[in-house]
Order: structure tokens, then C-alpha cells, then sequence
């Protein structure tokens, strides 16, 4: 009964938002007229003009909004199939995550079951993710392992400084580079 | 008497080099930064292993454009008895040459004499700079350069070591002084390490006579 409900809920959503052309102005207005919007099925975020992230999704569910009929602070992004994070208007990193909370007000975004892979096949891995618009910072709070070049990398936490292009791991970083052989 | 210098030249296959054994380099760091264009830094303490060798430094920067690597603060490459301390390395990967610089270079390797382990003759050495060219077998240290090796302490401005030749060539202000007291300043002198040998350039010394008995 239970799992239909869900179904059931997570339909309607998904129906709502396919089939209603929504433009959701969030935060303060800036150079462009929106922050956020959903458009078919994907969801973008944007700063000072910019695409930051995208990501396709499946089903969006809104909890507050079935509470109480208006939009909520926080937005459940479920059944994604693949996220992008941009850089001066290129693909930095596709990421896939198992879900993915985003935060209304702040704009920022909570990625759960975090994978993400670069365009040269550097790739990182890390039980959440965590993405602030203020500072444009994404950030591990746990346990990253990856691969950077032929590098293997294993820390406490990752800080993904977006503006600066810039990756730091911090916390008793272990590195195992693998050498070349003749 | 077989006798082979024993050094630290195996840094250099650190990132770019080419092996055939072991294959794997471990780095440990506090903190790494992975920076624009290839850059990647270390703070808060970096140990760097690769097979028995181990160099540790409180911070490092690897430039990947140019295959350099610098460490800084404390810098100590150890190989089993073999060590090298000094506040800064660098290192060209591509052409194979170590630079340790800074301030004063403490080196403490061996020559080995004969096959047993034991039989070695430990060299101490002090200089400003430290350069290693690993493909040419070569290690220059210069500046104030004194050394402590078997019976003599040496004095010069600079010591090159031949691997290949087994030779050792200090120029400018040698200055020699051996266990007995007898010493000899030169403007060159050059030790083969395989016979014990000098070759003495401009020399002025100072020895005692002995009667026959």
C-alpha cells in the first residue's frame, strides 16, 4: 500500500511538472530572470548569468507543497540519470548521484551517492557531495577516493573550488601514483 | 677491491621514470591541492616512498608542464643507510637532475668496499648545493664543501663524483688532512676511489719523515 502511495505521489509530481511550462523565480532578481527553472526533465542551476550544474531527472518531489500547497524550501530529485557541473560554459564534470536535494532559498544542493568523472576520465567518488552557491564550492564531508590521471587518491574530505578550478583533498591524503614500465 | 658509490640517484624515477620492479610511488600528504595548468601542491607535510627510499619535506609543488618537482622545509631522502638533508630539492624529471639547495646540505652515503655488507666506508659531506645527474652517473657538490671519508677530512669549493670512473675531483682551496696529521692544500686533487690514490695539482704539504727501522 505504501509503495503504491509513493508511486502513486511521485506520478503526479512527475506529471506536474511535464506537462505545465514553470518558470520558478528563486532568490533575488539578478542579470538574468531566473536562478532555477524546470524544463522537461532536466533542472539547472545558474550564477551571474552562468549554467552551474544540470541535472536530468526523473522525478522531482516537492514535500512541503503537498503539506501545504505551497512551494517548499527543499525540492527531492530522485531516479537521475546524469548530472553536469559547467565551467565558463563547458562541461567540467558529469556526475551521477542516487539522489539529490536542492535547497529553494540558498540555491544550493545536496548530491547523494556522488560519482563524478571528468571529460579526461579522472574520476571521484564520495558518499555526498555538497554544492553552496555563495561561495561556488563543492564539498565532501566524508571519505573521497578517485583516480586522477594514474593517480590514485584517497581523503578525509574534497573541497571542488569551482571559480578557481581548483580540487584540494585534505586530510591524511594517500596517493599511489602508478609508474610507467618499459 | 671492488668499490662502488652507493647515493640516492634512484629519486629520479619518482613520477616519470621507468622501472622495471616495483611500480608503484606512495605519497602521503596533510593537504594536496590539484591547481591550473598541472600544478599540484603539498602542505602540512609530504612523505614521498618508493621502494626502500623514502623523502620527506613539510611542503612540495609538482609543475606537470615541466616535469618538476620542488619540496621545501626539511627535506630528507633517506636509502637505507644512505641520507641526504636539506631545506629544499629539486627535481627535473625529464633530464634527471636533483638539485638539493637552500642553505646547507647534510649527505651521509657509503663506498662500498668489497661484496659483505659492513665493509663500507660511510662519507660525510657538507655544502651549500647538492646536484645529481642521474643519467650521467654524476654528483657535484658545491660551496664550502667539507667531507669526512676513512682517514682524511677534506676541504675545497667543489666535489664532483664520477660513478663511472670511480673518481673524485675537488677544486679550488683543497685542503687535506689526514689521521697522521700530514696535510697538503691543492688548487685540484683527484682521488680514484677504486685504489686510493691522489693526483695533487699545485700542491703545497706538510708530512713527517720517518726513519727506516
Amino acid at each position: 500500500m505504501a509503495i503504491l502511495l509513493v508511486f502513486a505521489v511521485g506520478g503526479g509530481v512527475y506529471w506536474y511538472f511535464q506537462t505545465r511550462d514553470i518558470i520558478l523565480p528563486i532568490g533575488e532578481e539578478e542579470e538574468i530572470s531566473f536562478h532555477f527553472r524546470l524544463a522537461g526533465n532536466e533542472v539547472v542551476g545558474w550564477s551571474r548569468g552562468e549554467m552551474v550544474w544540470r541535472i536530468k531527472v526523473q522525478t522531482i518531489l516537492d514535500p512541503e507543497r503537498e503539506r501545504s500547497g505551497k512551494m517548499g524550501e527543499k525540492l527531492i530529485l530522485q531516479d537521475i540519470e546524469e548530472g553536469f557541473f559547467y565551467r565558463e560554459g563547458e562541461v567540467f564534470f558529469t556526475f551521477t548521484v542516487e539522489e539529490a536535494h536542492y535547497h529553494t532559498r540558498s540555491e544550493d544542493l545536496n548530491l547523494f551517492g556522488f560519482r563524478m568523472e571528468t571529460p579526461e576520465g579522472d574520476w571521484m567518488e564520495t558518499n555526498e557531495m555538497v554544492y553552496t552557491k555563495a561561495d561556488e564550492v563543492l564539498r565532501s564531508p566524508g571519505r573521497v577516493i578517485g583516480r586522477v590521471g594514474k593517480t590514485d587518491i584517497e581523503a578525509e574530505r574534497m573541497m571542488v573550488l569551482l571559480e578557481e578550478d581548483e580540487i584540494i583533498f585534505e586530510g591524511g591524503v594517500k596517493m599511489i601514483h602508478q609508474l610507467e614500465v618499459d | 677491491m671492488q668499490k662502488k658509490i652507493i647515493c640516492l640517484l634512484l629519486l629520479v624515477l619518482l613520477l616519470a621514470g621507468t622501472v622495471t620492479a616495483e611500480r608503484r610511488v606512495f605519497i602521503t600528504a596533510e593537504t594536496t591541492r590539484y591547481l591550473k595548468d598541472e600544478v599540484i601542491r603539498f602542505e602540512d607535510g609530504v612523505e614521498i616512498r618508493y621502494e626502500d627510499m623514502v623523502v620527506t619535506a613539510l611542503t612540495g609543488e609538482y609543475l606537470g608542464d615541466k616535469e618538476e618537482l620542488t619540496l621545501k622545509e626539511n627535506v630528507e631522502a633517506v636509502q637505507g643507510k644512505n641520507r641526504i638533508k636539506s631545506p629544499e630539492m629539486w627535481m627535473d624529471l625529464e633530464e634527471e637532475h636533483i638539485i638539493f639547495r637552500g642553505g646547507r646540505v647534510e649527505s651521509l652515503f657509503y663506498f662500498q668496499q668489497g661484496e659483505e655488507e659492513g665493509e663500507d666506508l660511510p662519507v660525510e659531506m657538507w655544502s651549500d648545493t647538492l646536484e645529481i645527474w642521474q643519467q650521467r652517473g654524476e654528483m657535484l657538490a658545491k660551496g664550502n664543501v667539507k667531507a669526512y671519508y676513512d682517514d682524511m677530512d677534506m676541504e675545497a669549493d667543489e666535489v664532483l663524483i664520477e660513478e663511472e670512473k670511480d673518481l673524485l675531483t675537488a677544486t679550488g682551496n683543497v685542503y687535506v688532512l689526514r689521521e697522521d696529521g700530514s696535510w697538503f692544500r691543492a688548487e685540484k686533487v683527484e682521488y680514484d676511489i677504486e685504489d686510493g690514490t691522489f693526483v695533487a695539482y699545485r700542491m703545497e704539504s706538510e708530512f713527517e719523515l720517518r726513519e727506516n727501522p
